[in-house]
């Protein structure tokens, strides 16, 4: 199995998935749409998971954008920590 | 072969526009965003992309409030449908095509809603004081067509949204969407219904709605979007909250590579082909002798199309032999707009219906006009 990248961005709709993942790619920050963990929620769509060293430049980015997101999450050993 | 039927659908598509339909069903194919895969992935950017060039187009910031559905009849039935309640008053005009005018007769009928239609003049022209005339207190809704698909006049949306004050002001752009300038968010306008397959030159199967914020609309539909599972009741965010079951990927595909085209080409510039096709048309259909324009000859505010009628013939019969004879591909009838035939003085043997669009040739409508004074000498004789 590949690495994933260590944090998860939950967003309500797919339309705001690959909205984030547009800016993301945008400001150089790699990222990758990833089937919602079931931990973290039921929806049967889609998150964005980054590598958690760049996590405060997403929160940066998204947080002042029209971009809605419902949560920030890091995947530990035990399953998933919320960041809020 | 000159198709002049662009009223009804636009033809033909650009490359790009086959080429991104081509492309999603042969290397995409997936549901878009329902599933955690690639394909599903690319899908949802599909459509995403669909959307923010419509959008742009549009003049709208925040391009989830574009929601997309089968067509502009979808789109007007959830506009309608999904806004009134019982005990409302909705003003609307003579100029609607009928899927404005059918939806709402079934709301009189089913929720007891009022109606008032207010009449254009024979060319079309509707007059913004004559709406604000007629509004009520109870008056929640001015549904007006923007672009008349009978005799192609445009309506003045700046003026109507002055005049109308604060009711809500729906636009059906299903004529105009991708043919002329349109800025929805600027002008006020709080519903606005497209069509994708005429001017914004996607495939059939696609348009959608624009809602304004602060305007709440029921949705038609319900089921699964793939947000909020955990629930059965249907979400609240958009565009979740309209759209659900698959997309039409292949058709958003589609648009999505037309609006862009339109786009790259420019709505001011295309309003300007516009206006040159019209002159075209008309400078070559006014010398035909026993022919009469409906809706009039002028070239002021109006699509590139055109409707007329020629002595000795019905509107059938021309429209046959211009297609038999001559390949010319028109449309004859009420064009479902039976009230913008009696306003316009054709109700009810109708017309024929000259519509180009944005692949059209000035050379097009120039060889139509001639085929159309052909078939007209000949049944003078």
């Amino acid at each position: 199995m590949s690495a994933p990248r260590g944090c998860v961005v939950l967003m309500p709709s797919i339309h705001d998935v690959v909205a984030a993942e547009r800016r993301l790619i945008a400001a150089g920050i790699g990222c990758d749409m990833i089937p919602t963990p079931r931990q973290l929620s039921s929806d049967c769509g889609m998150a964005l998971a980054c590598d958690c060293q760049d996590l405060p430049a997403v929160r940066a980015l998204l947080e002042g954008s029209p971009i809605v997101c419902s949560g920030f999450h890091r995947r530990t050993a035990r399953g998933y920590e919320s960041l809020g | 072969m000159i198709y002049l039927d662009n009223a009804a659908t636009s033809f033909p598509k650009p490359p790009a526009v086959v080429a991104a339909v081509e492309r999603f069903l042969t290397a995409v194919g997936a549901n878009p965003g329902r599933s955690g895969h690639r394909l599903s992935a690319e899908a949802a950017r599909v459509v995403f992309t669909a959307r923010a060039a419509v959008a742009e187009l549009l003049g709208v910031a925040d391009q989830r409030r574009v929601v997309f559905t089968a067509n502009a009849t979808g789109a007007l039935n959830l506009a309608l449908a999904g806004f009134l309640a019982p005990g409302d008053h909705v003003v609307t005009t003579s100029l609607e095509h009928n899927s404005v005018m059918r939806p709402l007769r079934r709301l009189r009928e089913t929720r007891g809603i009022e109606v008032d239609i207010v009449c254009a003049d024979p060319q079309g022209r509707l007059d913004p004081g004559a709406l604000r005339a007629a509004l009520r207190p109870r008056t929640r809704l001015v549904a007006v067509n923007h672009g008349s698909n009978v005799n192609g006049r445009i309506a003045p949306l700046a003026e109507i949204r002055r005049a109308i004050g604060a009711v809500a002001l729906l636009v059906d752009a299903a004529q105009t969407a991708g043919a002329v300038p349109i800025e929805a968010e600027a002008l006020g306008i709080d519903l606005l219904a497209f069509t994708g397959h005429k001017s914004l030159l996607g495939p059939q199967g696609t348009g959608g709605l624009y809602i304004r914020p602060g305007i709440e609309i029921e949705p038609l539909l319900q089921g699964g979007t793939g947000s909020g599972s955990d629930s059965d009741a249907q979400p609240a965010i958009l565009p979740d909250r309209f759209e659900s079951g698959t997309p039409n990927g292949p058709g958003l595909a589609g648009l999505g590579a037309g609006a862009e085209f339109v786009a790259a080409r420019g709505l001011a510039a295309e309003r300007e082909r516009g206006r040159g096709l019209l002159a075209e048309m008309v400078g070559g259909l006014r010398a035909v002798e026993g022919l009469t324009f409906v809706g009039g000859a002028d070239l002021e505010d109006r699509l590139p199309t055109v409707s007329i009628r020629v002595a000795g013939l019905t509107p059938s019969e021309l429209a046959f032999e211009l297609d038999r004879r001559c390949g010319v591909m028109t449309r004859a009838g009420l064009h479902c707009a039976p009230e913008a035939h009696r306003t316009m003085g054709s109700f009810p043997d109708g017309a024929v219906r000259l519509s180009a669009g944005p692949l059209t040739e000035p050379g097009d409508v120039r060889r139509a006009a001639a085929a159309v004074a052909e078939i007209a000498a000949e049944a003078r004789r």
